[in-house]
């Protein structure tokens, strides 16, 4: 979104509305905003009154254009109220899904899609509606009366969403990962690997015809879960050394190219990118770049450096501020130590 | 923590928005035909324009991953 939407020059009559503010979650300067508002997932977006240093309008996830005029309007309306007991929220269908599936309420969610879909006309909405109701149905108990007919009936719209005009290319690239997601958790692993081979597709196009660094950069993520689990990681490796060569400020190139050279048994490259991306990294992502050092030891049969950099990951994790989060991990990375070297 | 996507819960999937927003504040827009600009990672400063100025604070919170 920031590459899409939030540098739209349409947006230059917004510009007086609000102060605008973007906090980077990996900076430790942040902390204190971060203690102060707590996050549950990026990109959150809150509207906060100034005054007495309240959210009064936030929603969670990316937002087109079109959508983020009309909640730049609610929470300019939320902001003027002054009986608001709670943080307004956006009133739009895809919000009322999402909010369900982050409850963690997921027969609620989908049955809600269900019953919101047929009066969606085509378009973001919708396709968020159905993927997000596809999720929350994927993550009810299998046993469930209700989930076969759900799942068909949103793997279907989810797939149909992708021909809707006018979506995002990230949204669109979501909708592929969706539509991989429930191939796999249906147990379908030749549909779930077909599916992913025309991600692949679809996004090496997107590389091609995308209208800027930034815009193809953004769907790298997207680009390297859809290699791997395609089986096709060469496919996307000289979009992600483009991406390193036009960004050489950015540590997540070198990461996800050590990832790709690393799936095509390419270990010393691998970890010739994983030094770059390390090199460069700040903040809590730093511990995931040392646990993807140790995985490409792994593969390379090299336990000692997986030990070794398993330890890094720990001695990081150790200086980052105390929390469950914080132990969680650490407790993850010890366990992962620990069986280094053990039969499988 | 997780990146989501428009179809965020749908998707889960780790994002790339390793892209800067420009360091300039929306109270200095060079231009009236550019997007606002975001201050970066300073609420005290942001806190203290919203006041003066009487406006919303509009905050995006991100991760560079």
């Amino acid at each position: 979104m920031r590459a899409t939407v939030l540098n739209d020059k349409a947006l230059a009559k917004q510009a007086g509305r609000f102060v605008w503010l973007s906090i980077d979650t990996e900076d430790s300067k942040n902390a204190a905003f971060l203690e102060q508002y707590p996050w549950e997932a990026v990109p959150t977006f809150d509207v906060i009154d100034p005054k007495i240093e309240k959210i009064a309008y936030s929603w969670i996830g990316a937002v087109d254009l079109a959508g983020l005029l009309a909640r730049f309007d609610e929470a300019e309306s939320a902001f003027r109220r002054t009986d608001a007991v709670a943080a307004a929220a956006p009133s739009t269908a895809d919000a009322e899904v999402l909010a369900l599936a982050l409850a963690g309420k997921n027969e609620e969610c989908a049955l809600k899609a269900l019953e919101l879909l047929p009066g969606l006309p085509p378009g973001s909405v919708k396709a968020s509606v159905a993927a997000t109701g596809l999720d929350c149905a994927l993550s009810s108990p299998e046993k469930t009366k209700w989930r076969g007919t759900a799942l068909v009936i949103l793997e279907v719209t989810t797939h149909e969403a992708l021909a809707y005009d006018g979506l995002l290319d990230d949204d669109r690239a979501g909708l592929y990962a969706s539509f991989v997601d429930a191939r796999d958790r249906q147990h379908d692993d030749a549909g779930a690997k077909a599916r992913a081979a025309e991600w692949v597709t679809w996004l090496n196009a997107q590389a091609m015809s995308a209208p800027s660094v930034e815009a193809r950069a953004a769907l790298d993520g997207f680009r390297v879960s859809a290699a791997l689990r395609a089986g096709t990681p060469e496919l996307v490796l000289s979009a992600i050394e483009a991406s390193e060569r036009d960004l050489p400020n950015d540590y997540n190139p070198p990461a996800r190219l050590a990832t790709v050279l690393r799936e095509l048994g390419r270990y010393d490259e691998a970890l010739a990118a994983s030094d770059r991306a390390l090199a460069k990294v700040y903040g809590p992502r730093t511990i995931r770049l040392w646990e993807d050092r140790a995985t490409i030891f792994e593969k390379k049969g090299d336990p000692e450096n997986v030990k070794s950099a398993l330890r890094r990951a720990i001695d990081f994790a150790a200086t980052l501020p105390a929390s469950e989060r914080t132990k969680r991990t650490i407790a993850r990375l010890e366990k992962r130590l620990g069986q280094v070297g053990r039969p499988g | 923590m997780e990146c989501l996507s428009r179809f965020g819960a749908a998707a889960l999937i780790l994002l790339a928005v390793g892209v800067g927003c420009s360091p300039k504040p929306v109270t200095a827009q060079a231009s009236p035909a550019e997007p606002p600009s975001f201050i970066e990672n300073d609420y005290k400063r942001a806190l203290a324009d919203a006041r003066q100025a009487n406006l919303p604070l509009f905050v995006e919170v991100w991760a560079p991953w």
